[in-house]
């Protein structure tokens, strides 16, 4: 799995109605733990970030770490409380729900983990780790209960004889096909795989992309892909969202994305991703970003991306650029693509880059 | 490590040239069809341990003597024999008598039964008081884990046997007394080993995985969290059994605990030693069983812990 041009890349989504999740100005912030009676100081590890998954719609969620990618997937899910903004699955308000209806909903929206180690419970047969969504959810019981968590088994190319062994009795891969039929255990419309085959070895992330196509393909499930992995992204998402300090900086259908990418950001992270292609790879101009993240709890004021970036111009110290449309498809939040404020042209680098 | 020349990189290439993508199988090699429940997984890596066997062999055979004191003890332990005092082990008197003329023997397996049962309670009521606030503590944090944890602190900053003789002293010396004191005394290790449990355990991934299920709390903390947090508050449990009745034995020594005529292992030794020069083996052989009894709940402790932890690719055997 690489940044292979690839020709199985996924076929267009089905044609879009109203959307199945629908994201909208989501912020999370923690409060930071400093020393008792210091002044409070928060963390906003996502900020406004809108975007929209269809039904049977993968959106590929990229960043560095501590971009606020696994953030934004809990929150989608609930699973940390909201500040502000609203999302919404199949028309249901998960930002409004609160306590049992909360819960409730949840069968609706699973997720898988990035570390099939820990993820399944040590102590527990994993056939009973699988059974718990319908167990909580569902009034299956006995025979009929272990008849589907059986056929769950086999979904995921396991077998019946597997039910009553322990996590520490499989390998990584195997673990983590089993986490992946706990989340699809109660057909959910959204599974949000937060670096879900990114603990794995290639060959084996090879066979859980392929068994996520599946079951995409098979029951119509919607997937937010959240992914440091160029490559593992742009083969299984249909559109893709570049994430930089809590901020979605551009979003957009992923062939655009790779082919013509409108960021600098998005740039420079696809120019950190190695071509497999000795050639090609020595002949790239690579643009090199130099510093680490800005401290998210103290993030610069205008663009967070302005402390890195090679075009910064001087708006994009003071000002948050406002989303624009991109030719190709998809949205963008860069002063090169808008009016700019004092730099009309828009795409004159500043002298200091 | 690249090889320049790999052909199976090259762009274009597409996925399905990799034989691992059509694969659907089942992958896990060896298909046993008996299913290794916990309990068979726990008692193999118990037996491995014959250290651990054999402690828990020897308690075993005292519970049993001391279920069985008034069929196999040779004499009636309070009966007095004021001709035949203070003598070392004897044919007749296997562990010579005291200096009443009572059967030390028939005394120490009948003193059995009363220092195990009060081991038990100190150490049922202990667990009892600590493991519940414990798991509150440690699962809900906040306020409710600092009132918890200044209780704890300030329950032990008292010197155990200060508070030990404070209770007795309230409540008058009896040995219900004298264990429920050693109980409030354990109560903080318990709810200190809980609480650490559950902090561990409730930031694991899979927790967090039966919360994005929507499983009910208490569900969590009884399916996810208590069999998790089992295998530390066992291997408490075996040593506490084995400082309550080190405590015990202290408390009866002093004559806070079992009062006369009924006799533990502690309150023979604290008769006993006054006539250390005449027959040592009355101090002796309640030291003995002490000792050994102790040491077996320790090793059985050590034992617990290392065949009921949580299983890893290292541990499991």
């Amino acid at each position: 799995m690489s940044l292979v041009a690839d020709p199985t890349a996924p076929a267009s989504p089905p044609a879009a109605q109203a959307p199945l999740l629908d994201v909208r100005n989501l912020s999370v912030s923690f409060r930071l733990r400093s020393a008792p009676f210091a002044p409070k100081r928060r963390l906003r590890a996502v900020d406004d970030a809108s975007f929209t998954i269809g039904a049977g719609e993968t959106l590929g969620l990229v960043g560095e770490s501590g971009s606020g990618k696994s953030t934004t997937g809990r929150g989608v899910l609930g699973l940390v409380r909201a500040d502000s903004g609203v999302v919404q699955l199949a028309g249901t308000e998960v930002t409004a729900l609160r306590g049992g209806d909360l819960r409730r909903f949840r069968r609706h929206a699973q997720m898988v983990f990035q570390d099939p180690y820990s993820s399944l419970d040590p102590s527990a047969q994993v056939g009973d780790s699988v059974a718990e969504p319908l167990k909580v959810h569902t009034d299956l019981r006995g025979q009929a209960l272990q008849d589907r968590v059986g056929e769950l088994f086999e979904r995921v190319g396991l077998g019946r004889q597997h039910l009553r062994r322990y996590p520490y009795e499989f390998s990584g891969g195997q673990r983590q096909r089993i986490a992946i039929a706990r989340a699809i255990a109660l057909r959910p419309k959204l599974v949000v795989c937060d670096e879900a085959v990114s603990a794995l070895d290639v060959s084996t992330q090879n066979q859980v992309i392929n068994l996520l196509e599946d079951l995409r393909d098979a029951d119509g499930t919607s997937y937010l892909f959240i992914s440091h992995d160029l490559g593992v992204v742009r083969h299984i998402a249909h559109r893709v969202a570049v994430m930089y300090l809590g901020r979605l900086v551009e979003i957009g259908p992923t062939e655009r994305l790779f082919a013509a990418p409108a960021h600098p950001y998005t740039v420079a992270l696809l120019d950190a991703s190695p071509v497999p292609d000795p050639v090609v790879q020595r002949s790239r101009t690579r643009t090199v970003l130099e510093g680490d993240l800005p401290d998210p709890s103290n993030p610069p004021p205008g663009c967070p991306f302005s402390t890195r970036c090679p075009s910064v111009m001087d708006v994009c110290r003071q000002v948050m650029p406002e989303p624009v449309a991109v030719a190709g498809g998809g949205v963008v939040r860069c002063h090169l693509h808008t009016a700019g404020g004092s730099a009309p042209a828009g795409l004159v680098p500043s002298g200091a880059g | 490590m690249t090889d320049t020349g790999s052909l199976e990189q090259r762009p274009g290439r597409p996925l399905e040239a990799d034989p691992w993508s059509t694969f659907t199988g089942p992958a896990v090699a060896a298909d046993q069809v008996v299913a290794v429940t916990s309990f068979r997984r726990f008692l193999r890596r118990f037996a491995g341990q014959p250290m651990a066997v054999g402690a828990l062999a020897v308690l075993v055979v005292l519970v049993l003597a001391a279920i069985a004191a008034p069929r196999i003890a040779p004499f009636d332990p309070l009966a007095q024999d004021l001709q035949d005092t203070l003598q070392g082990p004897t044919s007749e008197h296997w562990l010579g008598t005291d200096e009443l003329g009572r059967d030390v023997l028939s005394r120490m397996l009948f003193a059995a039964r009363v220092s195990l049962v009060a081991a038990a309670q100190a150490v049922l009521l202990a667990i009892a008081l600590g493991v519940l606030p414990g798991l509150m503590a440690g699962f809900l944090r906040g306020w409710v884990d600092a009132v918890i944890s200044r209780i704890t602190d300030a329950v032990m900053s008292f010197p155990p046997l200060l508070l030990a003789i404070a209770i007795v002293g309230v409540f008058g010396p009896s040995l219900t007394n004298a264990m429920l004191a050693v109980g409030v005394i354990f109560a903080p290790r318990f709810l200190r080993v809980t609480r650490g449990a559950v902090l561990a355990a409730r930031e694991e991934t899979f927790v967090e995985a039966s919360r994005s299920i929507g499983t009910p709390v208490l569900r969590i903390i009884a399916t996810r969290i208590l069999p998790n947090i089992l295998s530390p508050l066992l291997v408490q449990t075996s040593l506490a059994l084995g400082f309550a009745m080190l405590a015990e034995a202290s408390l009866s020594f002093l004559g806070l605990g079992v009062q006369p005529p009924d006799a533990s292992w502690g309150a023979m030794i604290g008769r006993a030693y006054r006539f250390l020069a005449q027959t040592p083996t009355l101090v002796v052989f309640p030291g003995i069983a002490i000792a050994v009894c102790v040491l077996a709940f320790n090793i059985l402790g050590d034992g617990l812990r290392d065949s009921f932890g949580r299983d890893t690719r290292g541990a499991g055997r």
